[in-house]
């Protein structure tokens, strides 16, 4: 009893967060403007079995612009991402990911002033995007 | 007369022979942005000044679109990926139905290094 209500239980959560997912949807009729200032570093760690994901100015998941898009992205300082032991980490300045549709014109444009660097360490996945465009199945 | 016409004929060809080669010495020469994407840049830039309230600016402009990355494919393999000024399209039924559709502007502007490092 107790082992099919631990069985329920995750099934559910599985439901939940598969429902979550796949409602994540978000429509912009007209233009879209985002734009990121940032006066220090960025950075982006997953550690352990851990997954980091940072989006700056970027579009992620099921998004359609029916006008212009333009994305910009200032810093100041460092950009990085690390992942190490078994992490994930995936990082997105200024980027569109995933099923991201754009009716008008678009503009990226990322600024760094310092350096950019990318680790993977054990068997980690390091992704870092910058004014990029990644469209999936 | 006539051994010295030659041998002041073959240091002709000696030093223009060397002068060639001296300027194709570079095997990579580095070539600068077109004006387009000069503007572009300088547009970005204008921006963040704008922004930021400054005026100055000293450091050299360099644009790039690249892909630079390494990976193992596998389980318990790493996989390092770095994306700049790039779009990716995943073949499939939906090639093409995903990203801009109209004229697109990547602008990446980095004064730093860039380090992808798998280790």
């Amino acid at each position: 009893m107790k082992n099919l209500m631990k069985t329920g239980l995750a099934v559910g959560l599985i439901a939940v967060f598969s429902v979550a997912t796949a409602n994540a949807k978000v429509s912009i009729g007209g233009n879209n403007q985002q734009s990121v200032d940032v006066k220090g570093a960025v950075s982006n760690f997953a550690m352990g079995a851990g997954r980091a994901t940072q989006n700056l100015a970027s579009n992620s998941g099921k998004v359609t612009v029916g006008g212009n898009n333009k994305q910009s992205v200032d810093v100041k300082g460092a950009v990085s991402n690390f992942a190490m032991g078994a992490g994930k980490a995936t990082q997105n300045l200024a980027s569109n990911n995933g099923k991201v549709t754009i009716g008008g014109n678009n503009k990226q444009s990322v600024d760094v002033k310092g350096a950019v660097s990318n680790f993977a360490m054990g068997v980690g996945h390091a992704t870092q995007n910058m004014a990029s465009n990644n469209s999936e199945d | 007369m006539n051994r010295s016409f030659y041998i002041y004929v073959a240091a002709c060809l000696f030093s223009f022979s060397t002068s060639t080669f001296s300027a194709s010495s570079e095997l990579a020469p580095r070539q600068g942005m077109s004006p387009l994407d000069k503007a572009k840049v300088h547009s970005v830039q204008a921006q963040n000044w704008a922004k930021m309230g400054k005026a100055g600016y000293d450091a050299e402009e360099v644009t790039e679109r690249t892909t630079e990355g390494s990976s193992v494919s596998g389980i318990g393999s790493r996989s390092c990926t770095t994306n700049i000024g790039t779009t990716t399209t995943k073949s499939g039924v939906s090639s093409g139905k995903y990203g801009p559709s109209k004229n697109s502007d990547n602008i990446v502007i980095i004064k730093g290094d860039v380090v992808s490092l798998c280790k």
